[in-house]
C-alpha cells in the first residue's frame, strides 16, 4: 500500500474484478436473497445463495456501497461457496476485516454484511421448517 | 483506457511551474542565496533584496503596493491571522462576526474555534445559484459587527461571489471585509486598488507556486489593527514572526509574474477544457451540474448523481485523480457540507465529483476523464442491487 492509500491490494483486486457480482436463477433447491440497507450514507447490500442437498453451491452479491463492503461481499461469497447453511452463521467478519485491513471508521460499514448473511441465515431455516 | 495518471485536481494543489522551480534554483543554487533576509549584513541583505521583488511581482499582480502584504505559510494561515487577528483586536467592540456556511474549512474552522471563545457568528446560507445576495448580507450585519468573511471562488463548485459588490455594503457599514481568494488569486484578474476589500488571503501552491508559502493582503495596517497570532521575532511587521522561507518567496513571486502574463490565455484554455468536459458527460443519466457555468470559475466542473456511491466512484475512475464530494473515507462520514448548503441531497453530495483543471491540462487528459467517468458510473450501476 502506498502513503495515504485507503486500500489494500485485496480491496483493489476485488472491487475492479469481483467474480461473485450477479444473481442467481432458481436452479438450486433453494435459493434465498436478502437486502440491507444501511440509513446513514445509504449503503445497500444483496446477497444470494443457491442451496443443494445442505450445502451453498453458489453466492452472488449485488452493492452499492463504498469499496471496502464490496470487497467484503466479494471475499464473503467466495468463502461461503461449499459451506453448509451453518456458514452463514458461522461466518467470521472480524477474518475479513483484517484481510482488508479495513480501517476503524469502516467497520461499522461492514457490519452489513453480517446483518446480510445473519438475515439469509433465517430465511433458510424458515423455509427448510416450512 | 488510459493506465497513465491524469491529473484533474489543480483545486487541491497545481504542479510547480518549470520557471517556478528554476527561480527557485537559481536562489539557492547559482546565485547562492541563503542569508535571513531580516539580517543587515551583506548575505541578509541579498535575501532581503529578492524577497523584496518577490512581494512586488505579488503585488503587481494584485494592482497594489507591496508593503500591503505579508508572508504566510498559505492560504489557511492568512484566514486564521486576518479572522482571529481582526476578531481579537476589536473584541471589546464587539463579538459578531459573519461568513458562509460554504467557506472553506480553513474559514469555517477557524470561525467555529472563535464560537467556542464567546464570539458569536452569523452563518449566511447560498441563495440562488450558491451566491450571497448583497441584501441577506447587508440585513445580517449588526452595530456589533466586526468583521465578514466571504471566499471568492469556491474551492468545491467554483461558484464565484461578486466580492466586490458585498465589499461595498461592509464598507458602508464599517465592517471590515475580508476576502479568502485561495483559489482565485493568479486564475482570474484581482484589482485591489480600488476594492472595497481590506483583507485578502492567498497561497502560492494553487498557481503553480511552491507549497508552504502564502500570502495576507491588509489594505490599511492602521485601519484593521489585527493581533498575530504567533511571537517571536519582528518580521513581516510583527505579524507574522519567523525567518522567511526565502526560496519559497522567490518561487511564490515567479509565479505570480506567469499568472500575470498568462492569465487571459489561461481562462480562455480552461473555459475550451469545462465545456468539453461537460459536453462529454452531460448526457450521462440523472448527473447534475453544481453550480451553472455563468457562475463558476471554468477551472472547476463539479459533478453529482445520486445514485452512485461516491468512494467508489472515486476507486472506480483511478488513475484519474479527482476530487470526491464526499468526505465518508475519512472519518467524518458526511458528504460535502458545501454541496449539501447549494440544496443538494446527501446522496447528491455523496455522489459528486469535482474535476479541476490547468495551465498544462490537455484536451486528451479530459477526454480520458470522459471515458472513465462513463464507465465508473455503468459499472457501479450494474454493481447495485435493485430499487
Amino acid at each position: 500500500m502506498m502513503p495515504n492509500d485507503p486500500y489494500n491490494q485485496l480491496v483493489r483486486d476485488c472491487f475492479s474484478d469481483p467474480q461473485h457480482a450477479g444473481d442467481l436463477t432458481n436452479e438450486y433447491q433453494i435459493t434465498s436473497a436478502a437486502t440491507v440497507a444501511e440509513s446513514v450514507a445509504g449503503d445497500r447490500l444483496t446477497v444470494t445463495v443457491g442451496i443443494d442437498d445442505g450445502l451453498i453451491v453458489a453466492a452472488r452479491f449485488r452493492a452499492d456501497a463504498c469499496p471496502h463492503l464490496i470487497a467484503a461481499a466479494e471475499l464473503a461469497c467466495t468463502d461461503l461457496e461449499n459451506q453448509t447453511i451453518g456458514g452463514l452463521r458461522d461466518f467470521d467478519s472480524h477474518k475479513i476485516m483484517r484481510r482488508l485491513s479495513v480501517p476503524p471508521e469502516k467497520i461499522g460499514k461492514i457490519l452489513v454484511l453480517e446483518d446480510v448473511l445473519t438475515t439469509l441465515a433465517q430465511q433458510i431455516e424458515q423455509s427448510i421448517q416450512e | 483506457m488510459t493506465d497513465a495518471i491524469v491529473y484533474l485536481d489543480f483545486a487541491s494543489t497545481t504542479p510547480l511551474a518549470a520557471d517556478v522551480a528554476a527561480a527557485m534554483h537559481e536562489c539557492t543554487a547559482a546565485e547562492n542565496i541563503y542569508g535571513n533576509a531580516a539580517s543587515q549584513h551583506p548575505a541578509g541583505r541579498k535575501s532581503a533584496l529578492v524577497v523584496d521583488h518577490a512581494r512586488q511581482q505579488v503585488a503587481t499582480l494584485l494592482n497594489v503596493e507591496p508593503e500591503r502584504l505579508i508572508w504566510t505559510s498559505g492560504a489557511t494561515e492568512s484566514n486564521n491571522l486576518a479572522i482571529q487577528g481582526v476578531a481579537r483586536t476589536r473584541q471589546h467592540r464587539g463579538k459578531h462576526l459573519i461568513t458562509m456556511l460554504t467557506e472553506h474549512k480553513a474559514v469555517v474552522d477557524t470561525f467555529r474555534a472563535l464560537e467556542r471563545e464567546g464570539y458569536v457568528v452569523t452563518w449566511l446560507a447560498p441563495g440562488e445559484g450558491g451566491l450571497l445576495a448583497a441584501d441577506v448580507l447587508a440585513d445580517a450585519i449588526r452595530a456589533d459587527t466586526q468583521l465578514v468573511s466571504i471566499m471568492h471562488i469556491n474551492n468545491e463548485t467554483g461558484i464565484t461571489q461578486n466580492i466586490h459588490e458585498l465589499g461595498h455594503i461592509c464598507r458602508e457599514r464599517g465592517v471590515s471585509f475580508h476576502v479568502d481568494a485561495a483559489q482565485s488569486t493568479g486564475k482570474v484578474r484581482l484589482d485591489l486598488s480600488d476594492a472595497p476589500i481590506d483583507l485578502l488571503s492567498l497561497t502560492g501552491h494553487k498557481f503553480y507556486g511552491p507549497q508552504g508559502i502564502g500570502a495576507l493582503y491588509i489594505a490599511d495596517f492602521a485601519a484593521v489593527p489585527i493581533t498575530p497570532l504567533v511571537f517571536g521575532g519582528g518580521q513581516e511587521r510583527r505579524l507574522r514572526p519567523g525567518t522567511l522561507p526565502v526560496p519559497l518567496i522567490v518561487g511564490l513571486g515567479r509565479a505570480a509574474e506567469i499568472a500575470h502574463e498568462q492569465m487571459d490565455n489561461d481562462l480562455r484554455h480552461l473555459t475550451a477544457l469545462n465545456r468539453r468536459l461537460w459536453k462529454g458527460i452531460a448526457d450521462v443519466a440523472d448527473v447534475l451540474r453544481n453550480g451553472s457555468a455563468e457562475q463558476c470559475f471554468p477551472g472547476i466542473l463539479n459533478v453529482s448523481v445520486a445514485d452512485v456511491n461516491g468512494e467508489s466512484l472515486m476507486l472506480g475512475m483511478e488513475p484519474i485523480c479527482v476530487s470526491s464530494g464526499s468526505a465518508c473515507n475519512a472519518t467524518s462520514g458526511e458528504s460535502s457540507y458545501v454541496l449539501r448548503a447549494l440544496g443538494r441531497s446527501d446522496r447528491e453530495a455523496d455522489g459528486a465529483v469535482r474535476f479541476s483543471f490547468g495551465r498544462t491540462t490537455t484536451s486528451d487528459d479530459i477526454d480520458a476523464a470522459i471515458e472513465r467517468y462513463r464507465y465508473a458510473i455503468k459499472q457501479m450501476r450494474s454493481l447495485a442491487p435493485g430499487p
